[in-house]
């Protein structure tokens, strides 16, 4: 039981990086029917640019390890800004060099520009951290929490605690600000927007700025968990992608809630057998797909003929 | 005064020359209607005044202004409204917010409130269903709600496209008495429209476009009696 609720709180706090990420595929996708196909690299800046400017503030190389003491949770919090503005601002350049040029001329060039540019700036990161991962200590300690018998980490409470705020907050600002309306109605019809006097490629680029901050938010929150390092996050943005196809592409509260299914099915399934794991989850997709093809909260058909 | 002046204006959709130099003018408070066949060209004249096409020849003049290369976001802070062509409105976003999302070029609060209220007076219809997602509305309704929707920018010059059509005949007649009252409150409209002898009833002056050129234009009494008019557009 308490190994249940055990996997319960991590499976929780994966499912929420996932949902994080998935509500990034979400909003690219509504508004240019794209999405960034690299996003996973977008997390390894997210991680890194934070972390090294702490330890640069520190007096160490950037690329040494954190201690204890130096993880405040002012300065998570500072390097967690840090690499929100970084990451989103790289979304612009994404913007501009793997989108804009495709967007709107159909095909499936901007699937591969965006992987592309996610492995360019990988091998980029590579190049400033070296392959080596950094320790990350979490600014609420190590000790584990007992909550019921069950041993969580409290970095698990912050990510889930962190994600559900910020997820919180942009279906707020979705649904009830000019911003948010403006979104929508480009995402609906980019001619009525523009009609109603609504700079579209704004709106655009906003997009893929809250997309790629969403991302380096994941990254610096996972980075205590998984340690920050040039290849941490291929695997999680995979299982982003899925829990927005699954929850539904078109759907923000639908990524939401295809984060936290997928985060906590893998945790309890790993309970039972670790290498039923991905076999389950997959599994699962499939079935879900088979049964709504848009998504658990998605529209009826994805594509409109 | 010359409101709008369109000289030798050209629109080519890759090889096909759908405007091929077109010249019309609106004048300040006139109603002037274009009729002309499907793919005559009425809809991309339209929409190359709203900036939503490129122009390839010619120029567009607004208020002595050339906004011929004008960004389609652009053109509404001017002062040119749009009800465009199949009405467009936002089908996720409630009656209310479709409205908000009119005086999206505006900051005036309060002004954009008063103006809510105010065509929802005159659109009863859409007061009724103000919290319902625009896309629920009837063909009929959806109309109402794009024209109240280019109003809400508070245009000097509206741009109607085609509001009759797929309309029941009797929402086709709300419709045009709602352009009537526009007429009788100064509104200065351009009006794009099939159903060519409600259009010529209601219009100052009027336009016949074939095939991407005017072929015919004056006052809309004279149209409405025009042997080629009745013949190819009012069935008589």
């Amino acid at each position: 039981m308490t190994a249940i609720l055990q996997a319960l709180a991590s499976g929780l706090a994966l499912g929420a990086i996932y949902g994080l990420i998935a509500l990034g595929f979400n909003i690219t996708y509504a508004t240019t029917k794209t999405f960034n196909f690299g996003q996973g690299a977008f997390l390894v800046p997210g991680s890194l640019v934070g972390v090294s400017l702490l330890l640069l503030a520190a007096g160490k190389p950037h690329f040494g390890n954190l201690t204890q003491a130096e993880m405040t949770m002012t300065a998570y919090v500072l390097a967690t800004l840090a690499s929100v503005v970084v990451v989103g601002a790289i979304g612009i350049a994404l913007y501009y060099c793997a989108i804009k040029p495709f967007v709107g001329a159909g095909g499936l060039n901007w699937v591969l520009s965006t992987i592309g540019f996610g492995i360019i700036m990988q091998n980029t990161a590579l190049a400033i951290w070296g392959p080596a991962s950094i320790a990350v200590p979490s600014p609420l300690g190590s000790e584990v929490w007992r909550i019921a018998g069950a041993g969580i980490r409290p970095q698990e409470v912050l990510i889930a605690v962190v994600a559900v705020a910020v997820m919180a907050l942009l279906d707020i600002v979705l649904r009830k600000t000019r911003f948010g309306k403006a979104l929508r109605a480009v995402a609906f019809n980019p001619q009525a927007a523009a009609i109603v006097g609504i700079n579209v490629e704004s709106i655009v680029i906003a997009a893929f700025v809250i997309s790629s901050a969403l991302a380096g938010l994941a990254g610096i929150l996972i980075a205590p968990i998984t340690t920050a390092s040039v290849f941490i996050g291929l695997g999680v943005a995979l299982k982003a992608f899925s829990a927005a196809i699954v929850g539904g592409l078109t759907s923000p509260r639908g990524c939401m809630l295809g984060g936290f299914l997928l985060g906590v099915v893998e945790a309890l399934v790993g309970l039972w057998r670790a290498e039923m794991r991905e076999i389950t989850i997959f599994l699962l997709i499939i079935i879900v797909l088979v049964v709504r093809p848009g998504g658990l909260m998605g529209a009826r058909s994805v594509e409109k003929i | 005064m010359t409101m709008l002046a369109i000289e030798g204006l050209k629109v080519r959709y890759g090889a096909v020359e759908a405007l091929k130099g077109i010249s019309l003018q609106v004048g300040q408070g006139e109603v002037v209607t274009l009729i002309g066949g499907n793919g005559a060209g009425k809809s991309t004249l339209m929409r190359a005044i709203g900036g939503l096409v490129k122009v390839a020849g010619g120029t567009i003049r607004f208020e002595n202004r050339d906004i011929t290369d004008i960004r389609g976001h652009d053109c509404v802070r001017l002062g040119i409204g749009h009800s465009p062509e199949g009405r467009l409105v936002f089908g996720d976003q409630s009656v209310r917010d479709n409205l908000v999302l009119g005086a999206y070029a505006r900051r005036d609060e309060d002004g954009i409130a008063s103006d809510i209220e105010r065509y929802f007076g005159i659109f009863p219809r859409l007061a009724e269903r103000q919290d319902q997602l625009a896309g629920t509305l009837s063909g009929g309704e959806q109309q109402m709600l794009a024209i109240a929707r280019a109003l809400m920018a508070r245009p000097k010059l509206l741009l109607l496209d085609e509001p009759s059509l797929g309309l029941a005949p009797l929402i086709v007649r709300e419709v045009f008495a709602v352009i009537r009252r526009l007429r009788e409150e100064g509104m200065t409209i351009l009006l794009v429209e099939q159903m060519a002898n409600q259009a010529l009833a209601v219009a100052d002056r009027a336009y016949v476009i074939e095939t991407g050129t005017i072929t015919l234009a004056g006052t809309g009494a004279e149209l409405l009696r025009d042997e080629r008019v009745r013949s190819a557009y009012l069935g008589a």
